[in-house]
């Protein structure tokens, strides 16, 4: 008995103490605090995304919004960048007849079609800033086969994939013919037209040579003009399949778009209006990095580039066809209309402008608008092509870049908290 | 025969000794004046509840090792995860936790922490030289709740050598394959009730890897310790007082990046050009003053401490945003061949149209851990009971400040050099912990019964500050109380059965939010003992049920630089085991005898819920989906020959293969996760560990051993980026000469 009761008495406690009554926890923050998010730390949740909703439930109108941005702002974009790049494999096609027959007019139609890539670009430019949906799927394949800059574009890949299509076979090897669908995104999409098209010295640009490419030299020009054609023709066609891809999964009863628009309602894969919502805010975040860390930053020396962290002209973008202003006017414009909400309809200008009118931040969208009427004047006033302007005026680069990161900081900060919105996990440890 | 006889029972004890974990060892029974070893050498049964195991002097002088991987080796439930093939950041966990740095085991070294900071960053990046111990000692189950703050494995406590009661030195010197070298001195001695000792400690390698282009793979370490300590008798008590001084550091040329399968299967030792500027740069200081008192029924120990630990890691952490292990699983992918090829110094950095840049991390960090302990075993009867009270009181502190950066290099004509000015920090911040922890335990005599109850309570402010934003940080209160109730029932003189409870946890780090659930599990052991002081049996049943499995990460477990020390909720999960030894001496002759030992330890671990997570091991997992890095079976043999004047061992390991991930890759939506190394094994192996040594009596002794005799290179682990080999086989002789 007497061994018993201290026993027993052992055993509740034990019991007591097992069931898990001996444990608190509390803390408090500050205000940005973000899970140890905020010092380049993880975004990535333990569990499955859940979106952040509003402490306070909004009276604003997300639906509303997601459906603007998506039929006025977000498809225009898509459907006409398709339409260009039909237009750019016409034109090509059209001026490889003339190089191979060495007409009179191959020269005219050489610009056609450079004019035709021009196009095509800038009109993809708008929908980089747009990324959302098909575009992003399968670690951004679609996006890749159009355009893969800055990972993409190694002259000397592409230059053994022109000298691989005009042998109809990789380097020589019969059991494996050549197919733009299994390329790598590196050696095809806008960047290889670029070079394709635009790129005056004839030579390949590889250090090491394979049997394919050692004859590519010693080939007169017509030839290798006539091979570059060729397939930047074969290039504008994937183009062309891989923007009909992408628009086949947006639109139609079960896209992308209609699951955007009916977030909420049953076969929408996103739950709420504001989820939705979400999900295009995130493809703003293309300013911060692409833009003004990659675009603008490294060729002016921010960050390490080609010519270790010095000023570095050629590392703009489509430095080969001094395209890199029209690039980013499309991207600051392409921002703009998704904040404002201003695309194809004049009468529903709904956009992230009004939301934050209706969020008590005013402000926030007045400082954001300004920041891009600056970023876009800066770079306006940029005379002649980026490229010199790196070199030779680099004070007007620097200005336009300023004038970037005015807008990506309200970006970045106020603009995600006053519209409870979530900070895409790629921005987490950006450059600031 | 006299003679014979005197010397078959000292063969004896050495034999067992050097058999068998927990030995009864006659002559290594020495008074730990120190109060800095926990497990009594004298016990014949112990009868202590909760697994114990002790490694002493002369097992650990066995083999020589350096390698704390090797020596746990013959300790039953222990998991590894190799990496470097030397042990230099060991990766060990018990009874199915997560190797990762160690982690969630507490380390201690002689009964304080020593990891840099046990509370704030609990990854033993510092790991004490394990070739300067006298003993180590591993605690699971119950016994592990006097030896917080993470108690769901275990503890593991290394012992430095003691402050001798007479003059005594020895020095040990040592060279074998790949560079390796060894020396290794002490001297200590007793002068006007003053004792002192001075160890030192170089280690050093060139690798034994082969780098291209040429350059080492090797480290460089060393290590130095003096004690003081002063004597006093007062009444009935005995007064202690030490001072501990010591100091290590270590350079070494690793890195994280392995290899793909198909130069894994070429050569296991080759290493990637970009590997060639990696290099770990760690110094570590102590300072303890110590005062312990006992009388018949009373001891108590205080311990002041404080460790300053500083590391900077150089290592690749990307090349263009592309993690290398997404590299180096497909390298073949004409998106990743041109980088791959820069990887292995093939293709240039910069060439027409592209700069593709390797990204070096330089990982530095700052850590300090310091507090006051007092530890305390009370002897007394009650009610005609025999009660053993246990208690402590710990005052901890201990703080982390990170100082990431990372850094441009260029790879040109296969060698990587720094691009100036290419300089960015990244992460910045600091955790700090103020922890105070108390222990008691009572253990009460009932007849063959000896139960014993006791609670361990940790009470945590937590502080997290992002060194970058002034607004990004959170102030945390944990409290927590751990319970646990062990018993022995003596059979016999030679027999009984074990059992034990408890509540383990592993305390959150100071940037997780209080909302996110802390690790918790409920442990359970049942088992059995036997010695009759020849043959020696134990097995041990152990279940850990836990409430929510939670993991974190590092580089070197996830590889994603991104999710660096995020941490992840794994659900509940069960481990549950067996571990196994048996140890017996087979007389031969009166001269020769052979020991043996065979230990063999069963695990399972599963998840028992479904979730996806994006954490890098698991992915999304389900009911039933094995826990990474866990081998169901492992089995290590042990067998001696020895004489008067020599002795030969050989030790046999076996681990079973265990999966690299647990659960696949999934996609929600737009959100996608890859689980790299999905449905992948790090398969079986086997290593044998050969050693000798010839006594010169007045002269010394000469020793010989062979790590990984039979060559075996077999991938030990695809992480943190690609396949790494174990160490292969190496020759080492060695003197020793002691006085």
């Amino acid at each position: 008995m007497r061994v018993l009761s201290p026993l027993s008495a052992v055993a509740v406690a034990v019991t007591l103490l097992l069931s898990g009554c001996g444990e608190s926890s509390s803390s408090t923050a500050g205000s940005e605090f973000a899970g140890a998010n905020g010092s380049n730390g993880p975004t990535t949740p333990t569990t499955p995304t859940t979106p952040t909703t509003p402490t306070t439930p909004t009276t604003f109108d997300e639906a509303a919004l997601v459906s603007n941005l998506v039929n006025n702002v977000l498809t225009p974009a898509l459907v006409q960048f398709d339409e260009f790049a039909k237009a750019q494999k016409t034109q090509i096609g059209q001026y490889c007849v003339a190089e191979k027959a060495q007409s009179t007019e191959s020269a005219d139609l050489h610009e056609k079609a450079k004019d035709s890539w021009r196009a095509a670009m800038a009109s993809w430019q708008y929908v980089e800033m747009m990324q959302v949906g098909p575009i992003l799927t399968n670690g951004k394949e679609l996006k890749g086969n159009i355009y893969s800059w800055p990972a993409g574009g190694a002259l000397c890949n592409i230059d053994l994939d022109i000298v691989y299509h005009d042998d109809g076979v990789i380097n020589g090897n019969a059991n494996n013919p050549y197919n733009i669908k299994n390329r790598t995104t590196d050696r095809k999409g806008l960047i290889a037209i670029e070079h394709a098209l635009f790129n005056t010295n004839y030579d390949h640009n590889c250090t090491t040579v394979n049997d394919a490419l050692t004859p590519w030299n010693g080939k007169t020009i017509n030839e290798r003009k006539v091979a570059r054609c060729e397939f930047a023709s074969t290039v504008a066609g994937d183009i062309v399949d891989n923007s009909a891809e992408i628009l086949s999964r947006w639109q139609g009863d079960s896209g992308f778009a209609s699951q955007l628009i009916n977030a909420g309602n049953s076969g929408s894969q996103f739950d709420s209006a504001h989820t939705a919502l979400n999900e295009i805010s995130k493809a703003l975040f293309y300013m911060t990095k692409e833009l003004k860390d990659q675009k603008l930053g490294e060729p002016l020396g921010l960050f390490t580039n080609s010519c270790g962290s010095n000023i570095c002209p050629q590392d703009v973008e489509s430095d080969i066809s001094e395209h890199s202003k029209e690039n980013l006017l499309a991207n600051i414009r392409a921002f703009r209309q998704i904040f404002t909400g201003e695309g194809s309809n004049a009468d529903n200008t709904l956009g992230f402008d009004d939301f934050l009118d209706a969020e008590q931040g005013s402000d926030v969208k007045q400082r954001m608008l300004t920041g891009l009427d600056e970023a876009e004047a800066a770079l306006l006033a940029i005379d002649g092509s980026l490229k010199d302007a790196v070199e030779n005026d680099t004070a007007s680069v620097t200005n336009v870049h300023d004038k970037v990161k005015d807008v990506t900081d309200e970006l970045k900060n106020d603009f995600i908290n006053k519209l409870a919105l979530e900070l895409p996990q790629t921005s987490a440890g950006d450059n600031d | 025969m006299t003679k014979y006889t005197r010397m078959n029972k000292s063969l004896l004890a050495m034999a067992v000794a050097v058999a068998l974990p927990n030995a009864y060892a006659e002559e290594a029974a020495k008074d730990d004046i120190e109060h800095i070893q926990i497990i009594s050498h004298y016990d014949k049964l112990r009868t202590e509840a909760g697994s114990a195991t002790l490694l002493t002097e002369e097992q650990l002088g066995e083999y020589e090792y350096d390698d704390i991987h090797r020596v746990l080796s013959s300790v039953p439930g222990v998991n590894i995860r190799e990496e470097d093939g030397y042990g230099l950041r060991p990766n060990i966990g018990f009874r199915g936790v997560t190797p990762e740095r160690s982690k969630k085991i507490t380390i201690m070294e002689d009964g304080v922490l020593i990891g840099p900071a046990p509370y704030s960053a609990p990854a033993a990046y510092y790991f004490p030289q394990t070739t300067r111990m006298t003993a180590v000692e591993v605690f699971k189950g119950p016994a592990a709740i006097k030896h917080g703050p993470q108690t769901i494995a275990g503890a593991l406590n290394l012992v430095t050598r003691s402050v001798p009661e007479f003059t005594e030195g020895a020095i040990d010197i040592a060279a074998g394959g790949d560079g390796y070298t060894k020396a290794h001195g002490y001297f200590g001695s007793v002068v006007n009730n003053v004792g002192f000792l001075f160890e030192a400690v170089n280690v050093q390698a060139d690798g034994f890897k082969e780098l291209d282009g040429g350059g080492d793979t090797g480290f460089d370490k060393n290590d130095f310790l003096a004690k003081f300590n002063y004597r006093l008798q007062q009444g009935d008590f005995e007064h202690n007082f030490g001072l501990k001084l010591s100091y290590a550091d270590e350079v070494s040329d690793e890195t994280y990046l392995g290899l793909t399968e198909a130069d894994f299967a070429e050569n296991p030792y080759r290493r990637y050009a970009a590997t060639a500027p990696a290099e770990m740069d760690t110094e570590h200081q102590q300072v303890m003053f110590t005062h312990s008192m006992s009388s018949d029924n009373l001891s108590l120990t205080t311990r002041l401490y404080r460790n300053d630990y500083e590391r900077a890691w150089l290592k690749l952490n990307s090349i263009e945003g592309k993690s290398p292990q997404e590299i180096l699983l497909n390298p073949e992918a004409e998106d990743n061949l041109r980088l791959f090829e820069i990887l292995k110094g093939e293709q240039d950095s910069i060439v027409p149209g592209a700069a593709n840049f390797l990204t070096m991390g330089t990982n530095d960090r700052e850590y300090y851990s310091q507090g006051l302990q007092i530890d305390g075993d009370f002897t007394f009867k009650l009610f005609d009971f025999a009660h053993e009270l246990s208690f402590g009181v710990r005052l901890h502190e201990d703080e982390i400040e990170r100082k990431h950066f990372e850094e441009s290099y260029e790879m040109k004509s296969g060698v990587s050099t720094l691009v100036e000015n290419s300089k960015r920090f990244t992460t910045l911040n600091t955790e700090h912990t103020e922890a105070l922890s108390v222990y008691v335990e009572d253990k009460v005599k009932f007849d063959a019964l000896t139960l014993g109850v006791g609670v361990r309570g940790e009470l945590m402010d937590m502080h997290y500050q992002n060194n970058n934003n002034a607004n990004d940080w959170l102030d945390k209160t944990t409290r927590i109380w751990l319970p646990g109730l062990s018993g022995f029932y003596q059979l016999s003189e030679d027999a009984g059965l074990l059992f034990g409870i408890h509540r383990g946890f592993s305390p959150a780090s100071p940037a997780q939010s209080s909302e996110i659930e802390i690790e918790k599990s409920t442990n359970y052991e049942f088992g059995g003992r036997f010695n009759d002081g020849v043959t020696e049996f134990e097995v041990v049943s152990f279940f850990n049920d836990y409430s929510n499995l939670k993991e974190s990460c590092g580089q070197s477990n996830c590889g994603d630089s991104t999710q660096q020390d995020a941490e992840f909720n794994g659900g509940a999960a069960h481990v549950y085991g067996l571990e196994a030894q048996f140890s017996q001496r087979y007389p031969l002759n009166l001269q020769l005898d052979i020991p043996y030992s065979l230990v063999y330890t069963y695990t399972k671990g599963e998840f028992k819920n479904d979730r996806r997570t994006t954490f890098a091991q698991w992915g999304e997992v389900r009911n039933g989906d094995p826990l990474p890095y866990l081998p169901e079976h492992q089995v290590s043999f042990n067998i001696g020959l020895s004489a008067e004047k020599w002795r030969t061992s050989l030790a046999v390991k076996y681990i079973g293969a265990m999966p690299e991930a647990a659960g696949r890759s999934w996609t929600e939506g737009t959100q996608e996760f890859t689980l790299y190394l999905e449905g992948q094994e790090v398969p079986s192996s086997t290593t044998v560990d050969l050693s000798a040594s010839y006594d010169f009596d007045n002269y010394g002794q000469v020793y010989l051993k062979v790590d990984n005799l039979l060559d075996e290179d077999k991938i030990v682990s695809r992480r943190p980026y690609g396949a790494r080999p174990g160490k292969p086989r190496q020759l080492t002789v060695g003197y020793k000469y002691q006085f």
